[in-house]
This record gives structure tokens, sequence and C-alpha cells, in this order.
């Protein structure tokens, strides 16, 4: 069994100081983290390795290198890291296309397809959900959302995807792509070990863009959906505030008051 | 832009549930500011009740695919023929419900068709050069972000649910044109077994809720949540939690609001013993009304509550709950 982790690095937003105008600042040397929904498709690797110890499990990231190592630190055989200065500032639609172009190499080098490719179903910072299915639709294989755990079977995989009102096996042969949400496999701690190798590898670089065809649709994101204002939410009036120092008193005027604002 | 602007809003056509028709709303209004036509598209089997629902709320058009092939969902199939009928009719933009239908459906068009997208939107409006500008939640809810889309067709969004209501049905609305298409059989690469059916105190709508009773750490224990169930039972809510009290085991993931749980917008939302983490904020910060219930005076809830009530949730919500149940008597 063959892996592939797609990791994005993002500020952490706890780290992030208020601001009036545009909601939140980070200061240039902010903590970087791995996006939280990532961290459970890196968990969902790791949980197949554990089924199968000949798994090997090989990690990748678009200019997230200290993602990368934080992520080999807790799992996998290999990481490398994509980058694209041939198209600054891509959008989701491209980053996923810069991805698709990087496993497209990684196959040809080891002359095989990953059987599964394992990604956040969004990302906690812009969350745009997108560049997994772009990966997976570039790559021209199905993509299954949603998914809480995967267990090999066969000659495929047998997914446990949410849906709603409860939970719904799919299987789907491989390669495919699995788009991870949150589950109750949290990722597993990092070792003392790993977390040395990972902050001593050289961790091998991959040009994307350079893989991309010169008229590549990857090149076209300010046609497409951008971000053109960043602002703070709006900000509540001070709360009324209510002292309890008898429950009941407070109880009743709570009662009153959310009566009176219609919100009953 | 020139030419009319077809605005296409999402109805799903099974399971009697029926969301997206509370986009009809926003739908209508900017279909009237861009002088465009304002359709519904349903795909699935047996989708009559879906298409007379969308007819009463007032769509101009609807497109229709009813096919024994789409009784149940397959994002892939669904995807397929969503994409068939956008490239027939040319809508200039596509909106869906944030639920997870919505969310993976249109990730999942907008990757084929190379445009982008804008999700979880609590706003819509439509520009001066007619552009729609999506505003939605970034960064864990402490930021807002507005989009748009200067080139591409069509301009894809996914609203928040709760955002808008369900437009009151009028009977004597003008008969919209029913176009009933058939597109080209996709033979699916995902075989979907049964669905395990949550368990029936898991099977909780947090996201259609009106009123949502929340519980947290500060409820000392998984007892804590009979209290609060029979707040909600009593205001006719539904019982949220923070992921601190799911990480616990007090209460089933499925009552999860936060980051990592759902995104909600109920028209009350009553959070007990719930510090305030910004996961949990991003989740329920569209509220209406927030009533916050804690005993630390300093936690981060109440800077996002309306009514901040600082004291024991023991004390407060039995006398609260019986009042009620008085009330209702």
């Amino acid at each position: 069994m063959n892996l592939l982790v797609c990791l994005k690095q993002i500020p952490d937003l706890s780290a992030g100081i208020p601001d009036a105008e545009v909601g939140l600042r980070f200061p240039e040397e902010a903590p970087q983290v791995v996006s939280t929904l990532d961290g459970y498709a890196l968990e969902g690797a790791a949980l197949l390795q554990d089924q199968d110890p000949s798994c090997a499990i090989t990690l990748l990231s678009l200019d997230g290198e200290s993602a990368l190592r934080d992520a080999f630190s807790v799992v996998g055989e290999e990481a490398v890291l994509v980058r694209a200065p041939s198209v600054p500032q891509p959008d989701p639609v491209a980053k996923g296309m810069l991805l698709a172009a990087a496993v497209r190499e990684l196959e040809s080098r080891q002359g095989k397809p990953f059987d599964l490719i394992l990604c956040g179903q969004q990302s906690a910072d812009l969350g745009s959900g997108l560049c997994g299915p772009v990966l997976a639709c570039q790559l021209g294989r199905p993509a299954v959302g949603n998914v809480l755990q995967a267990h090999w079977a066969q000659a495929g995989f047998r997914f446990q995807c949410q849906v709603e009102g409860g939970v719904q096996q799919v299987d789907v042969d491989t390669p495919c792509v699995a788009l991870y949400t949150r589950s109750d496999h949290v990722l597993r701690y990092p070792t003392i070990l790993r977390r040395m190798q990972a902050s001593e590898m050289e961790l091998p670089v991959l040009d994307a863009g350079a893989l991309l065809q010169p008229d590549s649709s990857a090149y076209q994101y300010e046609r497409r959906m951008r971000t053109i204002r960043v602002f703070a939410p709006r900000q509540k009036a001070d709360a009324v505030r209510i002292r309890a120092d008898i429950g009941e008193t407070a109880a009743l005027e709570l009662l009153s008051l959310l009566e009176r604002a219609k919100a009953l | 832009m020139e030419g009319k602007q077809d605005i296409w809003v999402w109805i799903e056509g099974g399971t009697g549930r029926h969301t997206g028709l509370e986009l009809i709303t926003p739908g209508r209004e900017l279909a009237g500011q861009l002088k465009g036509t304002l359709t519904a598209v349903v795909i699935g089997c047996l989708v009559e009740e879906a298409i007379v629902e969308a007819a009463s709320c007032g769509v101009d058009k609807i497109v229709a695919i009813d096919d024994q092939a789409y009784t149940d969902y397959q994002a892939d199939r669904y995807t397929a023929a969503l994409r068939v009928l956008v490239e027939r009719h040319h809508p200039s933009a596509v909106l869906f419900s944030a639920d997870l239908q919505g969310r993976e459906l249109a990730a999942a068009l907008s990757a084929q068709l190379q445009v982008g997208l804008a999700q979880d939107c609590i706003a819509i409006e439509a520009s001066a050069a007619g552009n729609l500008l999506f505003t939605r939640p970034i960064s864990g809810g402490k930021q807002m972000a507005t989009q748009m889309s200067v080139g591409s067709r069509p301009q894809i969004g996914t609203v928040r649910p709760g955002v808008y209501r369900r437009p009151v049905p009028f009977f004597d609305a003008p008969p919209p044109t029913v176009i009933r298409e058939h597109v080209p059989q996709f033979t699916s690469q995902l075989r979907a077994g049964e669905i395990v059916r949550t368990l029936e105190q898991d099977r909780v709508d947090l996201e259609g809720a009106d009123i949502i009773v929340a519980g947290g750490r500060g409820l000392g224990s998984a007892k804590g949540f009979e209290l609060l169930r029979a707040a909600a039972e009593a205001l006719g809510g539904q019982v949220g939690a923070s992921r601190a009290a799911v990480d616990l085991g007090w209460i089933s993931h499925a009552h999860q609001v936060g980051q990592t749980g759902k995104t909600v917008a109920p028209r009350l939302y009553i959070a007990c013993g719930i510090s305030g983490a910004m996961q949990h904020l991003a989740g329920m910060s569209g509220s209406d009304v927030i009533v916050a219930i804690n005993r630390d005076p300093g936690a981060p809830i109440f800077q996002v509550a309306d009514y901040a009530v600082e004291g024991d949730l023991y004390d407060i919500l039995p006398p609260l709950v019986e009042e009620l149940k008085l009330r209702k008597a």
C-alpha cells in the first residue's frame, strides 16, 4: 500500500492578535501548524499503516516546510516540499493543480500511482474545501468526502463517511482520494526520535510550476473567485449583564429580557 | 455583466428535506437586482414534491432531472449530471446550502468547472458591475472576507444554514417554466452501502434548530446534559455541546458546535458552562441572540454574548426550566 498525505501549513489561529480593522493580525514570527483536518488525514494514514506495516506514507505540502517537518515527526517515510515560484499567490484551484502536477511527477518517478491520497476536507484558515476535489479531478480519480475512517479492503478501500443522520460505508477501488473530516481519531503524538529526524532531514523540493503546461488554467487565478476585502466581524454592543446572586431571580430576569427582545 | 443573468439554487430532491428552499429568498433579490431570472435545480427520483415546493416559493424556472438512477445521492454521479445542466444552460451563479451534501457538491462542481468557490457565506449581494459579492467568515470566524469572481462563470457559493429563512409559499405564485432534463448515464465509482443511523438521542438537527441550549466543560459531568435536555425541551430547541464536552465523552459528536463540528445560526443560542474558545465561537457566533451562563466573569464567551449571566448554571437553569414549564401549562 502506497499512501500520500497532502498537508496545508497555516498560521496558528490562536496566536493571532485581535485587530479592529481586519479582525486578526499575525506577527511575522507567528507559529505555523498543520491545518486541523489535514491532521485527521495524517492520522488516517497512520491508522492504515497500523493495519499494514508494509504500507509507505509520503507527505506532500505546497510551501509548508514547517508543517512537513511537524507531520514527519509523527509518521511517514518520505516528505516532499512543493514550490511554485511561477504561480505567486495561487488560488485553491491553482493549488490543486500544482499538487496534482507534483503527484504525477512523484508517481512517474516511483513507476506506480499512490493507492490513496489523503487530505483534509477543507483548511482551517480559508476553508474553501476546493483544493482536494481539484486534485482528485486533475488526476482523474474518484474523491470520497466526509471521511471518518478508512480500511484497506483487497482491491480498494472501505471508507466510513459522515452523512446526514448517520455514517455510511463507501467502497472505492484504487487509486482514489479521501477528504477527511473530524472524527474520534485525533492525531497521535510525535516521538522524540522522529522529531529529531524531522528537524535534521533535508527536504527534497519539487518545482510544480515548471511541470505545468504554459497555457494551464492554474495561471488564470485572477479571473476566479478571489478575496477583495478582509475585515473584522461586526462587534456586538456590550452584553446585558445579569449577576445571579439568587438563581431564581436571575432566571426570571433573563426570561423577561428574552421575551422583550422577542428571542423566545 | 451583459446578458440576462440566471441565478440557480440547488434544491435537494430526496428525503423530504428539500434543503435549499431558503436560498430562494436571497436568489429572488439577486435576480431582481441583476434584472435576471431565478431557477431552482433539482436532481433525484420522484422529485415532484420538491418541484411543487420550489414553484410555490416563486421561482421563474425549474430545471429537473427525475430518474431512478438518482434515487440515492452519490457525489460523483450527481456532480456529473449537474455539470451537464450547467454547461447546457449557462447560469451565472449556482447557490447551495452549506450542509454536508451542498458543500461536497459545490466543491466537486467547482473543481470540474475550474471556477472558484465561496463556502459557508453569510451574505450575498450584487455589485454595481453585476458580479456577486460573497461574504463569509474565515480564520475560525475571527475575520470576514468578501469574495468575488470577475471573469469565470458560474459563480458558485454555499450559504450557511439558518442565515436565510424559507420564503412563505404563496399559492397564486405565477407557475414557473419546468424543464425536465435527461443526461447521459454516468457510472459512479463510489459503491455506497447502508447508512448506519445515529441513535435516536443523537439524531439532532442543529443546523435547522431555532433554539439551541449548549453545554461545555463547566457542566462538570455528563449528568449536566440531562438539565440541558430539559431546558431544550421546554424551549422547543435542540441540545448542543462544545468540543470539550464531546472530548470528555459526555455527549456525542453529533451535538458538537464549532469549527470541527456544526456551524449554526439559530434565533437563540444559550451557552451553559462554555468558556468561548475561538473554535467554538466560529460555529455559533452567527446566532441572532446569544445568552452565556458562566461562573467566570472573564469568560471569552461574554464578549460575543447579548446577555451575560454570571453565576452557577445549576442555580439558574432549574428555575428557568420550571418557569418555562409553568408558562407552557
